[in-house]
């Protein structure tokens, strides 16, 4: 039997986050043989962006695509499956917090309790690069500098930004770039260099500012609607579980090599400067997404829990990290690479 | 052909039907997606129209159609627009057609402060239609000016649409704005041109200026000029410039114009408060009909995609394996044709995408693929039956018919796709503005 | 078969020559339906009315509201956070809720291309059946779904997530539902003015 997927993502189409479905129903159909046909399209195709995960819910799409960012209206905790800095693991270590540390169940149990979408099967996939400070006019060089910047951003780091002095300025996504352009906001940030440049930012902000900790990474969501998912047999089943797995490596390896493309074109073709953000300014992000997860942690207890979970797997895998990983600078410096 | 996609195109042909029995057009669009939706995919449609409802909802741009619209109001109840029109056809009294020419400017400047077609042509419709009816101007070439030049903005930046566009096809979205400056110029001279050349061969389109009532100087005409002028700089000053500064989001430059323009009424000594209560009251139900129109033919446009038959036609015709001049007409034929009864959203949502890896593939300019695209979408909103700009103007010009309105506009459609092959002819036309501001 | 209140409008027609075109608009000539109709289609006309009014000042606050931001955040460089959520939250409940009194105005736009040749008899039994056969379902499944979401949104304590504000989501969800609602109370009214109309042939 065959069995076809109408599936919607939040994003636009020509967006990596996007094409990460389009490739997850690549390799699920040819997998299958063609038993499992999942059409994709992009975010406002049937239901707009913010309301796929509702969508699936209901089965007015069969499957939908996004990032637990989305959903930290519906509940904080969203951010911590997404984005936030998770102790200092960026998020292909927080895949192994899933796969290992019970992040899975947590998000299961985010998904159908704590926002109560039952009807939807929940699978968390393709991890990203840290995501850049953002766009500036000029390099941030100090935590003062940040003080009153007017700057875009959405969800928790919203929050961050706050903690740390910025002037926060709520515009639509579709308004950012014109937004920037006319100087309404100073700053903004969007996701990864290969997306930010198809966003059109080096056309409006030269100075480029990385890294950060404000959003390091992300994990997308894949859901599928229950009923959905009952209906398929077993061999099927595992080749989207797997098919999961393998996209979520390949959306990694596809990360280093096209996002290292655009930076290199952006720099050397676009004019566009990559500026070093200070030290001091990443440690005072740290202490600021720090107080604001504390505050969300001391008001709900499902946060709290899914924050000591985080915590008790980076004890042990962020120093891992750092002591069986060699510094980078030593091969930068001894390649020659800059 | 599954059953659900021939029940799609039923829904397309019920349309056109169904959309001339005369009930109004919003909700006809609501029950035809009701009636569809619910045969080809049970009670999902119902939660499909909320989906689409709370996306307009949640659209903050689209707060400027209210702003706009009560700006409308507010200028017409004090008469202050009408002074302008008023100057501008004594200083160009022997000039037949000068309104045209009035209402195509102030479209262009217009367009550069919005991109919500809602918002510019209700706004240039309160304020143009009534003084050519008064003026014997020809009703269908009048309503097709203000349709068509208040549909520009979509084409001019800032514009929604290509904001939406541009990550959807790969471009960067000031580089499309730059794309689509010079298209929707040529499409100004256009219509420019056609309205004086149909003027001067028939004067009696737009007629000159009685000789009784021309002004008796140079001067008197100036001074009209300048005093009609003044409150249209202020105003334009308020909305585009606020924007233009970085001092305002385009929705705060409508609400800067809004405001600007109750300012001017309280200057002028016309604002009394009936009047401001009328002019709130008529914006609530103008605002009211535009965007439960635009909420309904989403509704419509997402069934329609959701039955599947929009992922149909786009499939079946990447499958033609046409060259990559073919893929371009191609995709030109159906974003014209499916123009007619969807708007622009079902058709950047569904249908480029599926298009995008052939148009890659085929090496083409995607930069030039998406002016062509805008231009076209442009079209959609003044081709029947679903032609918002039509149900606009006839809402604040009831003195005109939709037969009217529509004859008015086919000529500015024709137009539109004499702007499509130069642009198709001529790609750098699109292609130059972009590489002299970014390269 | 006079009502007080046509006497009362008419005396301040007289009185006022500006008095705005609303209220002469409000006084759709309802001779031709014989009471008890006639008191039910001036009640539902004047919710309409007064919904309408409450929104017409909504449209201000929304002038205001917007104006203030761009003047906050530009000369004081102190942004609010609650001016995003309030201009489209104000938008949206406008042109929502005002879809009931743009009905009771004839301000949905028609097709009229045929419609306006037709008699009025005609006229109105095309209205009756489309109102009756798929308006009113068409709306009820549009206020349960609506509901469905309203109240889905309640028991999460669901909030708006673009800026810092945050405010709690259901009232602006249940806006749909209610929309569903008024423009059927106000589908009655129409309903029986098209009977009527469809029983004298006279559009009055
Ligand atoms: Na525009
Ligand atoms: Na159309």
């Amino acid at each position: 039997q065959e069995y076809k997927w109408t599936v919607q993502t939040a994003y636009a189409a020509g967006d990596d986050l996007h094409l990460s479905f389009v490739k997850l129903a690549e390799m699920v159909e040819e997998m299958s043989g063609g038993r499992l046909v999942m059409e994709v399209s992009p975010g406002g195709a049937f239901v707009p962006a913010f309301d796929v995960l509702d969508a699936v819910d209901d089965g007015v799409i069969d499957a939908a695509g996004g990032d637990a960012d989305y959903w930290v209206g519906k509940h904080p905790a969203g951010s911590l499956f997404a984005s936030a800095p998770g102790f200092g693991m960026p998020s292909i270590d927080l895949m192994g917090w899933m796969e290992y540390g019970g992040g899975k169940e947590l998000f299961a149990e985010y998904i159908n309790e704590t926002l109560q979408f039952d009807d939807t099967v929940s699978f968390l996939l393709s991890p990203a690069q840290a995501q850049p400070f953002g766009w500036f006019e000029e390099a941030v060089t100090s935590v003062e500098d940040v003080q009153g910047l007017k700057y875009r951003t959405p969800g928790l780091p919203v929050d961050v930004m706050r903690e740390m002095g910025a002037a926060v300025v709520t515009v639509p996504g579709s308004e950012v770039v014109p937004s920037l352009e006319q100087g309404v906001i100073e700053t903004a940030e969007y996701f990864s260099p290969k997306a930010d440049m198809i966003l059109g930012l080096p056309d409006v902000r030269k100075v480029y500012m990385m890294p950060s900790y404000l959003q390091l990474g992300l994990v997308q969501n894949f859901f599928v609607n229950k009923a959905k998912w009952d209906e398929l047999p077993d061999d099927l089943k595992a080749i989207v579980r797997y098919g999961v797995m393998a996209e979520s490596a390949d959306f990694y390896w596809r990360g280093l090599d096209e996002n290292s493309k655009a930076l290199a074109t952006m720099e050397e073709e676009m004019g566009v400067e990559v500026a070093e953000t200070p030290r001091e300014v990443m440690k005072a992000q740290l202490e600021a997404w720090t107080a604001v997860l504390d505050n969300y942690a001391a008001e709900d207890e499902f946060f709290a829990k899914v924050l000591d979970s985080q915590r008790e797997f980076a004890e042990r895998v962020v120093p891992l990290k750092a002591r069986i990983n060699p510094p980078a600078d030593i091969a930068l410096e001894h390649f020659g690479f800059e | 052909m599954t059953f659900d996609v021939v029940l799609g195109f039923i829904q397309l042909l019920t349309l056109l039907v169904g959309i001339f029995a005369g009930f109004p057009i919003a909700f006809t669009l609501i029950v035809l997606t009701v009636f569809f939706g619910y045969i080809g995919l049970g009670d999902l449609a119902f939660n499909l129209m909320v989906y689409q409802a709370w996306g307009v909802m949640s659209t903050e741009t689209l707060a400027a159609v209210p702003l706009f619209v009560f700006m409308g109001y507010i200028l017409e109840q004090a008469g202050i627009m009408e002074r302008l029109f008023r100057g501008f056809q004594f200083t160009l009294a022997r000039v037949p057609g000068a309104l045209y020419i009035g209402v195509l400017l102030t479209s262009t400047i217009f367009a550069t402060a919005t991109g919500i077609i809602g918002a510019s042509v209700t706004l240039i419709g309160m304020l143009a239609a009534p003084v050519m009816t008064k003026s014997n101007y020809d009703p269908a070439l009048s309503a097709g000016t203000i349709t068509a030049g208040g549909t520009l903005g979509i084409l001019i930046p800032p514009s929604v649409m290509l904001v939406v566009l541009g990550p959807v096809v790969d471009v960067s979205i000031p580089k499309l704005f730059a794309a689509c400056i010079l298209p929707g110029l040529l499409i100004t001279v256009l219509f420019l041109g056609y309205t004086l050349i149909r003027c001067w061969l028939k004067p009696e389109l737009g007629p000159a200026l009685p000789e009784a009532e021309r002004p008796s100087s140079w001067m008197v005409a100036l001074r009209e000029l300048a005093f009609g002028m003044t409150p249209m700089l202020i105003l334009i000053g308020a909305t585009l410039g606020s924007i233009l500064t970085g001092v305002a989001t385009p929705t705060e430059g409508a609400g800067m114009g809004a405001a600007g323009a109750l300012l001017l009424t309280i200057f002028y000594g016309r604002f009394t408060l009936p009047r401001l209560q009328t002019a709130l009251y008529q914006t609530v139900i103008v605002t009211s009909m535009i965007l439960f129109l635009l909420l309904a033919s989403n509704m419509f446009g997402a069934v329609f995609n959701r039955l599947g038959t929009g992922p149909w036609i786009a499939n079946t015709l990447v499958a033609w394996d046409l060259p990559p001049m073919g893929v371009v007409l191609a995709l030109m034929v159906v974003v014209f044709l499916l123009g007619w009864p969807l708007e622009w959203a079902p058709i950047v949502f569904i249908f480029l995408p599926i298009f995008l890896p052939i148009v890659q593939q085929a090496d083409l300019d995607l930069l030039w693929i998406s002016a062509l695209v805008a231009v076209n979408l442009q079209t959609a909103f003044l081709s029947p039956p679903v032609a918002m700009a039509a149900y606009y103007l006839k809402a604040v010009a009831p003195q005109w018919s939709l037969k009217q309105i529509y004859s008015g506009m086919f000529q500015f459609v024709a137009l539109q796709v004499v702007a499509l092959l130069l642009v198709l002819a001529f790609p750098e036309i699109a292609l130059w503005l972009p590489r002299v501001m970014f390269d | 078969m006079t009502s007080g209140d046509d006497d009362e409008l008419l005396r301040a027609l007289k009185q006022d020559e500006d008095l705005p075109d609303i209220d002469k608009m409000r006084q759709a000539p309802l001779a031709n339906i014989p009471q008890p109709y006639r008191g039910i289609v001036r009640k539902i006309d004047s919710f309409a009315d007064l919904y309408g009014y409450v929104l017409s000042w909504l449209v201000l606050a929304l002038v205001a509201i917007v104006v203030m931001e761009a003047i906050r955040r530009y000369a004081f460089n102190s942004p609010s956070i609650w001016a995003y959520d309030m201009s489209y939250m104000l938008y949206g409940t406008i042109f929502m809720l005002g879809a009931g009194t743009t009905l009771r105005f004839g301000g949905h736009i028609r097709t009229d291309l045929f419609f306006k040749d037709w008699s009025p008899r005609t006229q109105a039994a095309v209205d009756i059946s489309f109102y009756v056969l798929l308006f009113f379902p068409g709306m009820v499944f549009f206020l349960w779904a609506g509901l469905e979401k309203a109240v889905d949104s309640f028991l999460i304590s669901e909030r708006a997530a673009a800026s810092f504000w945050r405010p709690i989501l259901w009232p602006y969800r249940a806006v749909i539902p209610v929309t569903a609602l008024f423009l059927m109370i106000q589908g009655v009214s129409e309903v029986i003015k098209a009977f009527f109309q469809f029983k004298t042939g006279d559009t009055a």
